[in-house]
Order: structure tokens, then sequence, then C-alpha cells
């Protein structure tokens, strides 16, 4: 089942493995039915990879994420986060949702320092990130502004900044740019991509977008429904800082591309 | 990112301005309308009155209302103190426990399990018929009207508290998970202020009902309060003495409405409902 077409990195020489999906299933029971989410999927991430997870709806990319995150619990197998097995709730990692989950009633500096106050981190020190992390991202003006006075990538911008205000091992993004427009999803995306390079950040991203996956990931994986299984794993050849434009038009990212699309659209028609 | 000039949402932020016009002709409408359909119910009950078509004795004139509340003046504010003191008492017991009962039947499904019957038992007894026990129990003080009062109010608080409490996003508790924080910090930090919004509208019904609760108790057995003055009027056949006293008894109630309506404009002053408030 699962074919790794290029070196992959967990095969390769590498001692950084940051996240660690061993092998494990997730059963939704309830009283009627007992729905397999996911069944026998591995995955490592090593320090700074960033990847991308892509499948059809419903083939659990959202459930392995939020097992990583220890959100959602498994029901055979491990996951591990820094050689520490995750048995519950994970304060290490950044979670970003596709809702950005803002409090309504906190204006943008006060939903960032959120983080900072849940976790009785220190003040001065939490205040001076969350201002970087505002000038970083843009938000410079925005600071007292209440969520619904902000646009829906506004809204994600102060989302990632609270998600990352304490330094996460790793960000998990769980399709945090499906509700926003077209222009403003690949704006949001070359931001992403500066972030992740400049921040020497370990993301995972789960996303619908084929482009998004690949112009972001050093790493995709696919994934297939009923259950939920990794397909494959494709490495982008590409380089670390990314040209919007450029990376639209290299081969490699075609290459990636196509083959992803490829194993996606028979996915989908076995259904 | 400084290539980029970041967007505000122009549709939310400029175009009620537009078609608001007058920033002041909202406000005015809103004081102005009631104003005068109040305006026009006086008239008509002025028209009943002097033509005969009512004899005094079944509707007094506006005039001997006015007479009456005007002539009383120390009488009826005596008696309103205590209904008003009764009432807020009542309001406050009921708005703590009620709270309280929310929060820990939102925690524990046992606790609401074996809490809600009994709640829902203790709102369809009618207040009414279980205030001469209160009397019986409690004597002729306060107490008895203090505590129909608090029976009133606290069905609507306890009902809104937990949908309120209920209706906090999903995803925000996750958060509050990863972010490891407390059950008290997730609760003071993220669930009560979800659940604000409709626990003040619970707030504000139980405002008006406490009224009422205090009034009860005040029919079934008491020597002061306005319940007390109505009972007297209409043994007196005093009726504009009667409508002096409920016309006081319902500014009471709209008062304690308006207070909490300015609590909740200050409270949650981002709660959709406070947007645009003029538009």
């Amino acid at each position: 089942m699962m074919t790794v077409e290029t070196p992959s990195p967990s095969t390769a020489v590498e001692t950084d493995t940051l996240v660690d999906v061993d092998d494990i299933t997730i059963r939704f029971d309830s009283k009627k039915s007992s729905v397999v989410a996911l069944r026998g999927v591995s995955l490592q991430i090593q320090q700074g990879e960033f990847i991308a997870i892509v499948g059809p709806s419903g083939c659990g990319k959202s459930t392995l994420l939020r097992a990583i995150s220890g959100i959602t619990s498994t029901t055979e197998g491990s996951v591990s986060l820094r050689g520490d097995q995750v048995v519950g709730p994970r304060q290490d990692v950044g979670f970003v949702f596709q809702r950005p989950a803002l409090m309504p009633w906190r204006d943008v500096r006060r939903n960032i320092l959120l983080q900072a106050e849940m976790r009785g981190m220190d003040r001065v020190e939490a205040r001076e990130r969350c201002e970087d992390l505002i000038q970083f991202t843009g938000l410079t003006g925005f600071e007292k502004s209440l969520p619904h006075q902000l646009s829906g990538g506004m809204q994600q911008r102060a989302a990632l900044c609270r998600s990352l205000l304490h330094q996460p091992d790793v960000l998990l993004m769980d399709e945090p740019f499906g509700a926003l427009d077209a222009l403003t999803r690949e704006k949001m995306n070359v931001e992403m991509q500066r972030m992740w390079r400049e921040r020497d950040m370990t993301a995972a991203l789960v996303t619908h977008s084929v482009a998004e996956a690949v112009y972001l990931a050093t790493r995709v994986v696919v994934m297939g429904a009923r259950p939920g299984h990794v397909v494959e794993e494709f490495t982008v050849n590409l380089p670390r800082e990314r040209d919007y434009e450029e990376t639209m038009e290299d081969p490699e990212f075609h290459r990636v591309a196509g083959r992803v699309r490829e194993l996606l659209g028979s996915a989908s028609s076995h259904e | 990112m400084t290539t980029e000039a970041p967007e505000r949402r122009g549709a939310r932020t400029e175009s009620p301005a537009k078609f608001r016009g007058n920033p002041w002709s909202g406000r005015v409408s809103a004081i102005a309308y009631p104003a005068v359909f109040l305006l026009l119910v006086v008239l008509l009950w002025w028209g009943a009155t002097s033509t005969g078509m009512a004899p005094p004795y079944i509707l007094p004139s506006p005039e001997d209302t006015w007479a009456a509340l005007s002539e009383n003046g120390a009488y009826l504010a005596l008696h309103t103190w205590v209904t008003a003191v009764e009432t807020i008492i009542g309001f406050l017991i009921a708005a703590v426990v009620g709270v309280g009962m929310a929060v820990i039947m939102v925690y524990s499904r046992t606790l609401e399990r074996t809490f809600y019957p009994i709640i829902l038992f203790a709102q369809v007894i009618p207040k009414i018929a279980i205030a001469p026990l209160f009397i019986v129990w409690l004597g002729f003080g306060p107490e008895p009207k203090v505590l129909v009062a608090v029976l009133m109010a606290f069905f609507p608080i306890v009902i809104a508290g937990i949908s309120g409490l209920r209706s906090v996003d999903p995803e925000a508790l996750e958060l509050a998970s990863i972010m490891g924080g407390s059950r008290w910090k997730t609760f003071i930090k993220i669930r009560f202020p979800a659940a604000l919004p409709e626990l003040l509208s619970g707030l504000k019904v139980a405002a008006t009902l406490a009224v009422t609760g205090a009034v009860v108790g005040e029919f079934v057995g008491a020597n002061e309060g306005l319940g007390y003055v109505i009972l007297q009027a209409n043994g007196n056949l005093d009726t504009a003495m009667l409508f002096a006293a409920l016309i006081i008894m319902s500014a009471l109630g709209v008062l304690l409405f308006l207070i909490l309506e300015v609590i909740e404009r200050i409270s949650i002053p981002w709660h959709a409902s406070h947007r645009n408030k003029d538009a």
C-alpha cells in the first residue's frame, strides 16, 4: 500500500524525528455504529520539515492531525512527540483550525495573548513576542480590532499568531485557508512559506488544495478513504525559498502536483 | 508582508454608515415612536372616561389616577420601596443560585439528571398556590415574598445559563486543552464570556418576573408593599389608587429591565445584537 517514490526522509539517516506516528488505528464507536477513521497509518515528521496532507473528504486527514496533537486518542498504535508518547492534549504543539476560533469579546492582541494567559507564560516576554508576531504577519494597526471587524484572512492571521506565541515544536494546521477566497489564500500561502523558512518551523498542513500542498511542503502525504490510510508520499525537491509564480511554473512542482492529482483522481473514481 | 495593505472588512464597517444617515434618527425614533403610541393610549383612556362610557369605579380617568399618584406620594413611595427591595433581593438570589445551578448542570451529567426534574417541577407549580405555604413557614415578613420572587425568576436564568454555557465553540475548548489551561481558567476566560449573551437575555426575563413574584407574595399576606396597596384599594373600590399602584409596578419592572439592558451593552459590546444598534 505505502509505496515510497523517492528516498523518504524516514529511511534516510536522520535522527531528528519530531513526530512519530506508529501504525495507528482510530475507531469512533457510538451506540449504533463504529467507524474506522484511520487504519494502520504511520508517518514521521523530521525537525524543520513542512508536511502537507491531502486526500478526499473523509479520509481522516483531520483525525490524523488531531491524533498528533492529542485531542483525539488512538485506538491502536501510538504517537510520539519528541520521543514522548502522546496520551492527552499536548501543550507543545500549535493548532490552527479552519475557522479562526477567536474569542469575539477579545481584540486581536488579547486574543493572541490568551495563549500566554492560559499557559501562565511570563507576561513581558509574551507581550514582546506578541508584538513581534503582529508585526511579522502584518496585523499592525489592527491590534485593538475585534474579530468581527476583520476580514477572514486577518482573523486567520490572528489565529496563527496565537498558535505560535508559545513557540511550539510543531505547528499543526487543519485547512487553515480553506474558508478564504482564492486571492487571500494565495497571499496567505506566500506568507506561510516565508514564515516557515524564516522561523525554522516544523509544520503539518491538512489541505484540499494540491497547489497549496506542493507549493508549501517539503513532503506531500496522499491519503485515501474508507478507512483512512496513507496511499503515497512524495518528496518535493524544490528550494526552501520559493517564489510563488516561479514555483507554479517549475517542472518539479508540476511533476509532483500531477502525480498527486492522478492519485486523488483514481482514489475518488473508486467511490 | 510589507507589500500588502491589510484589508479591513469594508462591508461591515462602511456600508452601515451610508444607510444610517442621521445618527440621531435611530435614537429619536426609539423614544418618539413608543411615546406617541403611549400618548394615543392615554388619549383613548381619557376619551372613554370623560364621555361616561366607563364609570369611574370601573375605569378611573387619567386625571384621577394622576391625583392618586401625586397626592399619595409618600404612602406609595414607602410601599414601592418595600416591593422594590423584595424584588431586587429575590432577583439577586435567583441570579446567583440560577447561574450556579447552570454551571453545575453543564459540568456534570449526573447532577443535571438529578436536578432537572426538580427545577422543572418548581417551575410548573403555580406560585400563587404555594405562596400561602411560604407564609406559614416564614411568617408575614419579607422572606416569603422574596422566596416567591426567587422561584419566579430562577427558571429562565437556569435555562438561559445552561444553553449559554453549552453554546461555546467546541474548537475553542479544544484550543484551551492544547493551551494547557486549567478548568477554572477555561471557564473564566472562554466558557463564561461565551455564555454571557444568552445569560443576560435570561436575566432580563427574570427581572420582570421577580416583580410579579414579590407582588404575588404580598397578595397572600402582607401589610406593606404594592401588592398590599392593590388589595387595600380593591377593598375600598378605589380604582384610581389601584391604577396608580399598577403603573408603579410596571415602571419598576421596566426600570430593572433597562438596568440590565445597560449592563448588557457594557459587558457584551462585541455581540451581534449590539453592533450598529442605531442603523
